[in-house]
């Protein structure tokens, strides 16, 4: 099975940051158990893989498999728009509930 | 240089003409906003700021929110810009933050631009950085939807910016050359120092202006200076700048014809600008060679810019009256530059003919003729032309002999002299004179700054051997207002006339 490859961007440990990295990870316990590998990356740290991946505005989580490459920018509070972002539209109906694979 | 009483110090940003009337430059360690409508300048206008700070041991960091770095670097070699040359040596570097049209972007709560300044933060130390350019804001907008919080960010990097101690500058688009400062209300973003780029349609011809609008707390120029995107990039015509600080000299030079010297008392001086006027056939263009001749017969050298005749022509005219331009442009003697005045916008000729007097280093520089140049030109760009023009000539103390084309064959004056007359330190005239059915030519110096100078009005000849300036027209009067009329007044009369007011 495809695994979902994500890169989250940050700078610093800011309240954004955090929030960010807390939504994200509650939905892909959720939806992407076991399937898919997170990096978390501090700009302040890495500046040449921001740079790479030409990022602008933080936090900023990056979708690099499956293709295409997906942006998804902000605290990602908005969870359809963190859902969409992250591909899983066609599972949106049931946000709330149960499990299941596309 | 700097502003000692208003304590901001000036950065002087290298680019030719800019710094003059910036008095100085760019506020050193401040954000300049440059905003200007599409096809402006703005993006040369950037590069060439760190490119010029290379040059002058500055670093500087480009960040692109529109091209992209390879388009970049393509569209600079043109103006022979090698920014990956100056990538690899660590002189120059960009900060890549155009849009990646294969990358879908989504939102999805609040963002900052933290992640950009640090970028910037982090390029800037790596190669020590002294300059920064962002190109350009505007389309920042496009990229996200809340224009208040991308409002807010920018602000957010013009505070770091000035944290960097780095002068930077900032683009951003204006729908209008003369409407609001910028299309997202930017200029609160730096509202320190502002400059405005224009590029609007004049008489069907196009003209680029650049205007510094505020620069907060320091002194500058004010209105409109022409500029050119030439080949080294853009060039600024600071007009107002020239100043009346030329030495004057008492030493004279031949004019190329013994009798006009004489005329003149003596020559033209070394460092005068001469206008000749005359309809056309009068013997403008004999003027021009004698001049000429007569400069390299001294051990000058000399350079002619034609732009009513080609060169064959104009060396076969020299032949006709024996001078052997060819072999004397050979010897390096002479230089003769001949163009159709419509090849480039007036702007243009003025840079190249700047570059090719200070290259040539003449003595004497001729042009046949000034009117031809202002046929393709606005009245406003021909005035600053001719004053740039005439300022560059003086200030480098050489002699200048321009000439001018009456439109009416007698009598009358050019739209050109109107322009020159007062910057030129002599005039001379030629005018037709209709004398009992026939047309002949007459020859007078109107002004001769600085010296006494023969007031008649001469009968003048070309034959195979030149010029040649004869008697006063003692019995013919009108000649200049062009209605010339024989006096039936007997010859005595004329001489007991002629008397009664001694020659100074």
């Amino acid at each position: 099975m495809m695994k979902y490859q994500l890169e989250l961007f940050v700078v610093g440990h800011s309240a954004k940051a955090q929030q960010a990295e807390h939504n994200l990870r509650r939905l892909c316990q959720h939806k992407l158990a076991g399937r898919y590998e997170l990096r978390i990356t501090d700009v302040l740290e890495d500046a040449d893989a921001a740079e790479a991946a030409n990022i602008v505005a933080t936090p900023a989580l990056v979708r690099r498999a499956p293709l295409p490459v997906r942006v998804v920018v902000g605290d990602l509070s908005q969870r359809d728009a963190l859902v969409y972002g992250l591909g899983l539209e066609l599972d949106i109906d049931d946000l709330e509930g149960s499990a299941s694979d596309e | 240089m700097s502003d000692a009483r208003m304590g901001i110090e000036k950065l002087s940003t290298g680019m030719s003409g800019f710094d003059t009337v910036g008095f100085g430059g760019l506020p050193k360690g401040r954000s300049t906003l440059i905003a200007g409508t599409a096809g402006s300048a703005k993006t040369v206008f950037a590069m060439q700021f760190l490119v010029k700070g290379v040059e002058l041991g500055e670093h500087g960091v480009f960040v692109t929110f529109e091209e992209t770095p390879a388009d970049l670097r393509r569209n600079m070699l043109s103006l022979g810009w090698n920014c990956a040359q100056l990538e690899e040596e660590r002189k120059l570097a960009f900060v890549d933050a155009s849009p990646r049209p294969e990358e879908e972007r989504i939102e999805a709560g609040p963002f900052d631009f933290a992640a950009l300044v640090a970028r910037i933060e982090a390029c800037v130390r790596r190669i020590n950085a002294k300059r920064v350019v962002l190109d350009s804001i505007g389309a920042m907008f496009a990229q996200f939807k809340d224009p208040a919080a991308v409002r807010k960010e920018l602000y957010r990097i013009s505070a770091a910016l000035k944290q960097m101690d780095v002068t930077a500058i900032v683009t951003s688009e204006r729908t209008d050359d003369y409407g609001p400062i910028s299309r997202h209300g930017m200029e609160e973003f730096v509202a320190d120092n502002v400059i405005l780029l224009r590029n609007t349609l004049e008489e069907e011809k196009r003209r680029r202006t650049i205007e510094i609008l505020k620069f907060r707390g320091t002194d500058h120029q004010k209105g409109e200076f022409p500029f050119v995107v030439s080949d080294e990039g853009v060039v600024v015509i600071p007009l107002s700048s020239i100043q009346l600080r030329q030495k004057s000299t008492t030493l004279r030079i031949a004019s190329g014809s013994s009798e006009l010297d004489a005329m003149c008392g003596g020559g033209f001086f070394r460092d005068s600008i001469i206008l000749c006027s005359g309809a056309t056939g009068t013997g403008k263009t004999l003027m021009v060679t004698a001049f000429m001749a007569g400069g390299i017969a001294q051990g000058e050298r000399c350079l002619a810019f034609c732009f009513e005749e080609s060169r064959q022509q104009f060396f076969r005219n020299a032949a006709g009256w024996g001078f052997d331009f060819e072999q004397l442009e050979k010897d390096g003697k002479l230089k003769v530059v001949t163009d159709y005045p419509e090849i480039m916008p007036l702007e243009n000729h003025l840079i190249r003919m700047k570059k090719i007097i200070a290259e040539f280093k003449p003595n004497r520089v001729a042009i046949d003729s000034l009117s031809a140049l202002e046929r393709n030109s606005t009245t406003r760009s021909f005035r600053e032309f001719v004053i740039s023009l005439t300022a560059f000539v003086k200030d480098q103390e050489m002699a200048g002999l321009f000439t001018s084309t009456t439109p009416t064959l007698l009598g009358g004056t050019s739209v050109t002299e109107a322009h020159i007359s007062s910057i030129c330190d002599s005039i001379i005239l030629l005018r037709y004179v209709e004398v009992y059915g026939e047309m002949r030519r007459a020859l007078t110096v109107l002004k001769m700054r600085g010296s006494a100078h023969d007031k008649e009005i001469r009968e003048f000849n070309i034959d195979g051997s030149g010029m040649h300036v004869g008697k006063a027209f003692r019995n013919v009067t009108g000649i200049l207002a062009g209605n010339p009329m024989q006096l039936a007044i007997a010859p005595e009369e004329l001489d007991r006339l002629h008397e009664m007011f001694p020659h100074d």
